[in-house]
């Protein structure tokens, strides 16, 4: 196979066959920018504007206007930069007589899985989820169809440009309270 | 060219492709990953895709003026989107109902003939002037206005099976979030799910209109 010379009758002597891959290889790491694995043990990023109490931040909160004089819905972001395990116990809120955590996906994934064929059908379901566990670094995140908390018996309507207080109760990190911006029915969620 | 030349080339294609392979993430198909294209990827519809579609079904039931609305007789041959909810739903309702609005206000010059038929789960607390009130929040800027319908809950419950839903529980609040639509041939080839963006109905619309 290699002439005797040890070049190529083109003249790419072999020896540098190595020296010329390791350059490729030099370059597509500079170019990629040494794209290492992230490390898991790396704190989660949560955006500045996060309310933050203890290990616990909170964003992206909202509250779309309801079409219903009765019910809203308010949705947001949890996530735990600590190391320990934090678990929501309760919320509330001054614009409704009573607030609930529905249908909050804690397994940890970002999108809820469907959990059975209904589901996979678009059924909507209701139910209560008092306690929330947050594991270090994990991020929860309230959206429709993958959890809410529900706003029952409004006090006032609630129309777009005000802002509804939620007061969030964590066994660890204590109260923190956010402020959600009401949007209108039509309108895309905020970007944090 | 000698075979060295070549091999080494051939070394720096497959060195490059494999590189340049894994510096490119998956593609996202941008499709909500609990929306299962029934049809398969190759699915023309952003929605979900019937695999046998679905006919306009035949029910009566109470409109938001308190008048009877036989579904069927009063829809024929109109594209019509029919839904399944409940006013105090805080959640995907107002999402929905939200979208399909937005949706026809950007194409209501080519189809402004479009009905929306809200059918309640939750006849109890859903009566007329509830749905009469609840919808004039989403249709204010459409030619054709919703019809929300109601009744006795076996009527409501009937009109589910007529459709092919799963048939609401928990006073109503167990509900299918499938919005379909029947084109003006009468059958359904694509229903849309809460979280399928007003852009994916937009699409949606003039390939299922018929």
């Amino acid at each position: 196979m290699t002439s005797p010379t040890g070049t190529t009758r083109r003249g790419l002597p072999m020896r540098l066959v190595v020296p010329v891959f390791a350059i490729a290889l030099g370059i597509f790491a500079f170019v990629k920018g040494f794209d290492s694995p992230p490390k898991p043990a790396a704190a989660p990023v949560v955006p500045a504007s996060a309310t933050r109490a203890g290990d616990i931040a909170v964003y992206g909160a909202y509250v779309r206007e309801p079409a219903s004089p009765q019910t809203a819905a308010a949705y947001l972001v949890i996530t735990n930069v600590g190391s320990k395990t934090d678990t929501l116990s309760s919320v509330s809120s001054g614009a409704s007589a009573t607030a609930m955590l529905h249908d909050v996906n804690t397994s940890g994934s970002t999108t809820a899985a469907p959990s059975n064929a209904e589901q996979a059908e678009g059924a909507e379901t209701m139910t209560a989820t008092p306690n929330v566990p947050i594991k270090p670094g994990q991020t929860i995140t309230l959206k429709p169809g993958a959890g809410h908390i529900m706003l029952e018996g409004l006090i006032g309507p609630i129309v777009p440009g005000q802002t509804v207080n939620l007061l969030l109760n964590f066994n660890r990190a204590g109260g923190v309270v956010v402020v959600a911006p009401v949007i209108a029915i039509g309108a895309t969620p905020p970007k944090y | 060219m000698s075979r060295h030349h070549s091999r080494v080339i051939a070394l720096f294609a497959t060195l490059f492709l494999a590189l340049g392979l894994s510096a490119c993430a998956a593609p996202d198909s941008g499709a909500p990953s609990d929306v299962t294209q029934v049809g398969g990827a190759k699915s023309k519809f952003d929605g979900l895709e019937f695999q046998t579609p679905h006919e306009r079904p035949h029910f009566t039931l109470t409109d938001q003026t308190g008048q009877p609305y036989d579904f069927y007789a009063k829809t024929e041959g109109i594209p019509t989107i029919l839904y399944f909810g409940y006013t105090l739903c805080p959640d995907v309702c107002p999402l929905i109902l939200g979208s399909l609005a937005d949706a026809l206000n950007q194409v209501k010059d080519k189809y402004p003939e479009i009905q929306v038929v809200f059918v309640t789960t939750d006849p109890a607390n859903d009566t007329s002037p509830v749905l009469a009130a609840y919808l004039a929040h989403f249709d204010s800027q459409l030619p054709v206005k919703f019809v929300g319908l109601t009744g006795d809950l076996p009527s409501v419950e009937a009109a589910q099976k007529a459709a092919g839903v799963e048939v609401a529980e928990d006073n109503g609040k167990t509900h299918s979030t499938l919005a379909t639509f029947y084109g003006s041939s009468d059958v359904a080839h694509v229903a849309w799910l809460a979280d399928t963006t007003s852009d994916d109905i937009v699409h949606d619309i003039p390939l299922a209109a018929k």
